[in-house]
């Protein structure tokens, strides 16, 4: 893994976070997460893995830096490594259905059926937005059961 | 990959103490009733009536414990010095049972009082879950370009309950539902991050306090030793008793042998143990063991931009690892395992972190220099092409 969990300092809830304790401001987070994401785009997927990589350092209890990261490390083809990040994200932002979606594509693939859980936690959301998503997950279920 | 959905997620979001035996320094059983006091009830008590209080306490102790037939009670032979050796450590085992569920209580209490303090300091994950809503629903309503910014008064909610938009309805009636969660309508701090001075200042008290409830708390979260598992039952008839063996060593086997482990437990202990070393607190071993580290004044900085407190904040790190080494070297030198193992599992996390956030500040100054590069070629090919 690119990044041990118990070295993150503050993902427990026990200790601050390095954000908190520098000061670091969640608009400030954000504008250096969108610099990241945009050298995502233009395909400087390290350079945005670097960033992303020290804004969860920087506050790993941050749902957000985690789905952003675990997007970044599967595009790297770092299965494991987004595993974990969307593991994180999902746990931090239980509604968060793009990475419950993410992830159990992912395990999925793996061979892993704890993505049908995941895939489930999609298929439970009802809010309007994400039908496409719900859909998707439902078919994904219902082919799963049928075969 | 959705990349752009990143992005706004991002933006959007026994010892058992084998009661009977360990203490038991008589070690032998005790036969001779009449010594004891309350002699003449022991005498005058029929051997049924013993034999029946026997398994009602085994009935007690074990509920599946089959009820035994009357015509066993009735015929049995006398209660063997293996039967009056478990119910002398029957007695002895509910007696510590009986100890344990009262720590038990004063320690479920003292949780409780810890919960509250908790939920005084409402964590920072259910916050950040409620701001990270409250951030969607204000969305919502900004985007429909009636509140203008996050700062809405309850009025100005209240006439966005009348709106005609479902979606203006429902934000305004999820603010206004969840209105007295929070003091005043500040932007989120989201799990970890501040938004002002100000909110950072009172973060940082407040990280301060609750490490100081959480010192507190750890006084109080020591479960309770168990008294371990309940003494064996005696043994069946015409099973050889072995129970007894060391009873001449002071100890004795009748119970059972163990139970969970626990803080302050005395497993197996024996008077002949003797007196044991004294043992600091886990605050205490922790303070001393990361004494140099502790002494490393509280970060501060006075810089007003990200970048800047950034830096500021890699020098903390620095300074914290500088200390964390000499701890170790201290640690070293005393032979203290345990307090190396803290000290390199700090010292771990410290390089981890300063490693990621340097590598990313130094991403971020390329691109920023990349960025400056590519504006100067920009401005001189418009200054080439003006001319």
């Amino acid at each position: 893994m690119r990044l041990d969990l118990k070295n993150l300092i503050g993902l427990d809830g026990t200790t601050p976070t390095f954000a908190q304790t520098f000061g670091i401001t969640f608009d400030q987070g954000v504008e250096w997460a969108e610099q990241g994401l945009e050298m995502a785009r233009q395909g400087q997927l390290g350079e945005a893995r670097v960033i992303l990589e020290g804004l969860v350092t920087l506050n790993p209890r941050s749902p957000g830096y985690w789905y952003a990261l675990g997007a970044v490390y599967e595009q790297q083809g770092l299965v494991d490594d987004a595993i974990q990040a969307f593991t994180q994200a999902t746990k931090r932002e239980p509604r968060n259905v793009d990475a419950w979606m993410r992830l159990g594509l992912l395990q999925l693939k793996g061979g892993n059926g704890e993505g049908l859980e995941a895939l489930k936690m999609v298929a439970k959301d009802t809010r309007a937005e994400h039908a496409e998503l719900t859909a998707r997950a439902k078919s994904i279920l219902a082919t799963s059961r049928a075969a | 990959m959705d990349l752009s959905r990143a992005a706004q997620l991002v933006a959007g979001s026994a010892v058992g103490t084998n009661a009977t035996q360990d203490t038991d320094t008589e070690g032998v059983v005790n036969t001779n009733a009449s010594k004891a006091p309350g002699n003449q009830l022991v005498k005058s008590e029929s051997l049924e009536a013993r034999a029946e209080k026997m398994a009602n306490l085994a009935r007690n102790v074990f509920p599946q414990a089959p009820k035994p037939a009357p015509s066993e009670l009735g015929h049995g032979t006398p209660p063997s010095a293996a039967d009056q050796a478990y119910a002398k450590a029957m007695e002895k085992y509910e007696a510590a049972l009986a100890k344990y569920e009262a720590d038990l209580a004063a320690h479920n209490a003292a949780n409780a009082q810890n919960a509250a303090i908790d939920q005084a300091n409402e964590p920072l994950e259910q916050k950040a879950a409620f701001w990270d809503e409250m951030r969607n629903s204000l969305l919502k309503v900004t985007t429909h370009g009636l509140a203008g910014d996050a700062h809405l008064s309850k009025d100005e909610l209240r006439t966005l309950l009348a709106s005609s938009d479902p979606g203006q309805r429902s934000a305004a009636e999820f603010i206004l539902a969840n209105w007295d969660k929070v003091p005043a309508p500040k932007l989120p701090d989201w799990g970890g991050c501040m938004n002002t001075n100000d909110m950072r200042d009172a973060a940082v008290k407040a990280g301060a306090e609750a490490a100081s409830n959480r010192s507190l708390k750890q006084k109080h979260v020591t479960v309770p030793p168990h008294p371990g598992s309940p003494p064996n039952p005696p043994p069946a008839p015409g099973t050889v008793p072995t129970t007894q063996s060391n009873a001449s060593t002071g100890t004795s086997n009748t119970g059972g042998t163990g139970g969970t482990s626990g803080t302050g437990g005395t497993s197996g202990a024996s008077p002949t143990d003797g007196a044991k070393a004294p043992q600091s607190s886990p605050d205490e071993f922790r303070a001393k063991a990361l004494e140099n580290s502790n002494k490393v004044p509280a970060f501060s900085s006075s810089a007003t931009t990200g970048e800047g407190r950034m830096q500021d904040g890699l020098q903390y790190c620095q300074n914290k690892l500088e200390a964390l080494q000499s701890d170790l070297a201290s640690a070293a030198a005393r032979g203290d395992q345990g307090a190396i193992s803290l000290i390199n599992s700090e010292i771990a996390k410290f390089q981890a972190g300063l490693s990621a956030l340097m590598q990313m500040m130094k991403q971020q100054q390329e691109m920023q220099s990349n960025m400056s590069k590519m504006f100067n070629d920009m401005a001189a090919a418009a200054l080439r092409n003006m001319r």
